[in-house]
């Protein structure tokens, strides 16, 4: 009934819209998710319009295309789902586990800062000034409600004049490997 | 430093930055490490918020410029984690409307910073996801 040309040209207009490949099902789902788009105020719509556009930026780079389409699939989704970041429920048994070490190296770090302090009669309020933090931040390392930064580690033994490993065992590695995988 | 519930406020975790984070961190113990340095938000801010810059205990916080709110802003984790340095968490204060006891605030997003300054698309997407806490959880 049709030339071949004619079928070609049909197959060709089934498979892809202005260069790009959009079939049926891609074709149903952008139906879908326009109906979505549609249904959300003023404020929504340029929202998920700037993330659209982002998406399809060839001057965007990588991440900033991954970001755009992370946040379009939220933004696409109507229900509510956060994790609360303070709560131990929702861990892994391997999770509860780092957790639990890392409890463990915190309060190993408090005990040693606080025998250090008190060897070189330093109050919490001048290693505080020495270190450039404030003293909530000392007294929250103390109490094991503040893991130390690398940096934080260096300087507090720079101020009390020692060894970063007096305060933390096994820092010195741990930094070093965190160089190696960097590089 | 795990749940107790302590602090000013709930730190609670956007997907997209769950989803993030779960990708730029593979290995539980650095995922871990990143979680203890972004709980330090429970005690935002140190100092008055109004000053836009400050500390959160050992970490550096600033308003992200660029942006009209005044409630969104830059955590700054200094060191490697998993072979990432200049790491940034965005995050926005949800401020008193919702408290569940705590006002909750919120992380937007969880990536390694490669330019001085952020990008309009950067922007863009701190500016949405902000707008989607906002829409889904306080029904804006």
């Amino acid at each position: 009934m049709m030339g071949s040309r004619v079928e070609s040209e049909l197959l060709k207009w089934t498979k892809s819209i202005d260069g790009l490949a959009v079939d049926d099902e891609t074709l149903r789902l952008f139906a879908n998710l326009l109906c979505v788009y549609l249904g959300r105020d003023e404020e929504d719509q340029e929202g998920i319009a700037s993330m659209a556009s982002i998406v399809a930026d060839p001057q965007a780079d990588a991440d900033e295309i991954q970001a755009a389409l992370d946040t379009l699939r939220e933004s696409l989704h109507s229900t509510a789902a956060a994790v609360d970041l303070g709560s131990e429920a929702d861990l892994s048994a391997e999770e509860r586990d780092v957790s639990g070490r890392m409890d463990a190296e915190e309060a190993t770090f408090a005990d040693r800062l606080r025998a250090v302090m008190g060897e070189k009669g330093i109050s919490q309020v001048q290693l505080a000034e020495a270190v450039g933090v404030g003293q909530p931040a000392i007294s929250m390392m103390l109490a094991r409600e503040c893991r130390p930064q690398r940096r934080t580690v260096e300087k507090l033994a720079r101020a009390l004049g020692v060894a970063p490993e007096e305060l933390w065992p096994g820092c010195v590695d741990q930094f070093k490997k965190a160089e190696l995988i960097r590089s | 430093m795990g749940s107790r519930l302590t602090g000013r406020y709930r730190v609670r975790v956007s997907r997209p930055a769950l989803n993030e984070a779960r990708r730029l961190f593979p290995r539980v113990s650095d995922r871990m490490e990143v979680r203890r340095q972004a709980l330090k938000l429970r005690f935002w801010p140190d100092s008055a918020p109004s000053t836009g810059t400050g500390q959160v205990l050992d970490l550096d916080w600033e308003w992200v410029k660029g942006l009209p709110f005044g409630d969104v802003g830059e955590l700054r984790v200094h060191g490697t984690i998993a072979g990432n340095d200049n790491l940034r968490i965005i995050f926005h204060d949800g401020g008193g409307k919702l408290k569940d006891p705590l006002p909750n605030i919120w992380i937007l997003r969880v990536f390694q910073k490669k330019r001085d300054d952020f990008s309009s698309n950067d922007l863009a997407v701190f500016k949405q996801r902000r707008r989607d806490v906002r829409r889904i959880f306080y029904g804006e």
